[in-house]
């Protein structure tokens, strides 16, 4: 009787000569293409970008906002020194750096942000996935995480994550690139005690000192400052929580622009926040 | 080391032999000429990198692995109910024995599958298996052991015949 290795090669000589793949021009085709719609998406940002910043500085007048005092999310503790994650996608244990969330919650939190961002680069976690940051605010845990892009790449993939103490909650992939200035997204109806709450998180240009979000419904300004990604990363990131008049039962985002100042108080991107449902900016 | 290889040499040398290591994991064909492409396609827009990379096969490979472990998560969530109705896979002209084992081995969970293929197939040690699915060793050990222990069970034989 053959043993298992004999019995593998057999069906994968099988599978080797019974198989049709569509060949090495369809491979390099579909990379073509998928080369093209990118730099297609990032030339209509681009152009979109331009012409809402032409469009809001003949609207806005004055000049821009002296720099005031910033914040980190606001109510939030925060550990912005972004350690290496080494990890291993669901359902591998995960070895986490000192300093990440406690417990096998946390453990689960940050498997699941990773292996968020493992999915958005479709492949092996290679250069390695760095939990950029993560706090805590409003009985919820958050977490940002990103995979440094390798040279010649023009993709960057990052994620999300916000969680409740016991892992429960939700996670987004994200693919932003190397020249994103300003992007927004986040979830509201973020319930603690009474009160409502919304998060708004996303990455920034590493020209921005601060950052303002402005809202509907008569929500005040955020003042946020760049949470500090380190040499590896295009851009920095943000993050903050802010508190809702009430319940969002309409699902339309309370945000309306996200703006990101240099240190000069130079305006340098800014992005407005998509109406209906969606939340991104 | 750096190669200069073409990316037509390098997927007619390598597409073959990742078919084999890939049926054996997804158990059904269409799905691993699939992923193989998928991988393969991913590959060429990095050719400029890859082609540098000493083994650009074992990048090809890990990024396939990972695609059908997504797959497989994607279908387990959205198609769960429509896996009754689906054809049964394509039986492949092997003898007895194999197919018993293609049979077995689509039981175990695809980490196990995995394993057991990077191991006894691609024959990659412990380490260059935890490597490839970005697994700790402990957890590649342990996925293996059981994972031996199952397919026995499943294809009724003892370990030390499937295993010498």
């Amino acid at each position: 009787m053959s043993d298992l290795r004999e019995r593998l090669q057999e069906l994968a000589d099988v599978a080797a000569r019974q198989g049709r793949t569509p060949g090495p021009e369809a491979a390099l085709r579909g990379a073509r293409r998928r080369r093209l719609t990118r730099v297609g998406g990032t030339v209509l940002l681009a152009i979109a970008l331009v012409a809402v910043m032409v469009g809001v500085d003949r609207l806005a007048g004055p000049a821009p906002l002296t720099p005031t005092a910033t914040t980190r999310p606001s109510g939030t503790t925060t550990s912005t020194s972004p350690p290496d994650v080494s990890i291993a996608p669901d359902p591998g244990a995960v070895q986490r750096p000192a300093g990440s969330p406690p417990g096998k919650a946390g453990e689960r939190m940050v498997r699941d942000v990773a292996t968020a961002v493992a999915e958005c680069r479709g492949g092996p976690p290679d250069p390695p996935t760095v939990l950029v940051a993560w706090g805590k605010g409003h009985d919820r845990t958050w977490l940002i995480a990103a995979a440094p892009p390798p040279p010649g790449e023009e993709e960057l993939c990052w994620a999300d994550g916000l969680f409740e103490a016991s892992g429960a909650g939700g996670f987004s992939k994200n693919s932003s690139t190397r020249r994103t200035m300003l992007e927004a997204s986040g979830s509201q109806n973020i319930r603690s005690g009474n009160q409502y709450w919304g998060y708004v998180v996303g990455p920034v240009t590493k020209r921005a000192a601060r950052i303002r979000v402005l809202f509907g419904g008569g929500i005040s300004p955020l003042e946020l400052v760049p949470i500090q990604s380190g040499d590896r990363f295009p851009v920095n990131f943000y993050a903050g929580f802010f508190r809702q008049p009430k319940e969002d039962k309409n699902l339309e985002w309370f945000v309306t622009r996200v703006i990101a100042y240099d240190s000069a108080g130079n305006k340098v991107a800014e992005c407005q926040g998509s109406p209906g449902p969606g939340h991104s900016c | 080391m750096a190669r200069t290889g073409s990316f037509e040499e390098f997927y007619t040398g390598s597409v073959g032999r990742l078919l084999g290591q890939l049926f054996p994991v997804t158990g059904d064909l269409h799905e691993a000429e699939e992923v193989v492409q998928e991988a393969f396609t991913r590959a060429a827009a990095r050719w400029s990198r890859l082609r540098d990379y000493d083994v650009p096969e074992a990048w090809v490979r890990r990024v396939a692995m990972n695609l059908a472990v997504d797959r497989a998560r994607s279908l387990r969530r959205q198609t769960k109910a429509m896996l009754k109705l689906r054809p049964p896979p394509e039986v492949l002209p092997a003898s007895v024995e194999a197919l018993a084992l293609a049979e077995a081995l689509r039981t175990l969970p695809i980490r196990q599958r995995q394993v057991l293929v990077l191991h006894y197939l691609a024959d990659l040690p412990v380490d260059q298996v935890a490597h490839t699915l970005s697994l700790p060793e402990g957890t590649v050990k342990s996925l293996l052991s059981r994972g031996r222990h199952m397919l026995a069970a499943k294809l009724g034989e003892a370990e030390e015949v499937l295993y010498p």
